[in-house]
């Protein structure tokens, strides 16, 4: 039993295999897709300036705000 | 050049490589979607978003597996969610059948009939099948998936998916059957 399951795999293995490809994809379809990226790409580098470099920049400002107004108690504290 | 450097190269800023992928599995990733769905248009607009999806994640591909097979289960994916949408796949749907016992004599019928079919019968038959017989046929028998990975990939048991290729064996042999006794 066991050899012959694995005769009808090989068969089957063999003439799936056999099945394939018969139909090129489309022309169109490689201009297409590499649009699309060429798309991702630009908007992976929009959304990375307002998202990683912006929130770096955010970041930043921020830092700088805190030790404005750490001084800023600071002098408070000295003028009490 | 292998797939594995070129995805280096790429990765590493040579994107007019990505062409070279394109070439090599472009049609390979069309036909299975044409094979499966059988709409061209349908088709060209799922290997557009497979082929997109396996570049912009090539990042994530670690080499450990063949770079075929893994354009491969991205392929069976987004067929599946494809077929899900247009409620054409029934794998989710499991029942008590899903785990009956395969009489032995049953499958030596099968096998008897299966052994005679010719590629032409084949690709003629393999028409006429429903879709999540053609998925699981084709994950078996041309990409030769292992029982486990097809499990993983359907989200279903082993048992299930050895059940549910037993069935869809059994159609094909129908269909060739009743082909045989109308010629």
């Amino acid at each position: 039993m066991k050899d012959e399951k694995s005769d009808i795999q090989k068969h089957l293995e063999e003439k799936f295999k056999a099945m394939l490809p018969k139909e090129d994809a489309p022309e169109e379809l490689k201009k297409e897709v590499f649009q699309t990226l060429d798309t991702l790409n630009l908007i992976g580098d929009v959304a990375d300036l307002f998202t990683t470099k912006f929130t770096r920049t955010e970041v930043t400002f921020f830092r700088l705000m805190e030790e404005d107004y750490d001084e800023i108690i600071n002098d408070e504290n000295d003028d009490v | 050049m292998p797939d594995w450097e070129i995805i280096q190269r790429v990765l590493k800023g040579e994107k007019a490589l990505l062409g070279i992928l394109y070439d090599r599995y472009s049609d390979k990733v069309y036909y299975k979607c044409l094979s499966i769905t059988k709409n061209a248009d349908v088709s060209k607009d799922l290997a557009h978003d497979i082929i997109i999806k396996t570049f912009m994640n090539l990042a994530k591909f670690k080499g450990t597996s063949d770079f075929s097979f893994w354009v491969k289960s991205i392929t069976y994916n987004f067929c599946m969610d494809y077929l899900k949408r247009k409620k054409r796949l029934r794998f989710g749907q499991l029942d008590a059948s899903d785990y009956e016992t395969i009489a032995a004599d049953e499958i030596e019928l099968e096998n008897k009939i299966l052994k005679e079919i010719q590629l032409e019968q084949l690709e003629t038959l393999f028409v006429e099948l429903k879709a999540d017989d053609k998925l699981i046929l084709l994950m078996r028998y041309q990409d030769k998936m292992s029982v486990k990975i097809i499990a993983s990939s359907l989200k279903i048991s082993e048992s299930a998916v050895k059940m549910r290729l037993k069935r869809s064996r059994d159609r094909l042999a129908e269909l060739l059957k009743s082909a045989q006794d109308e010629g």
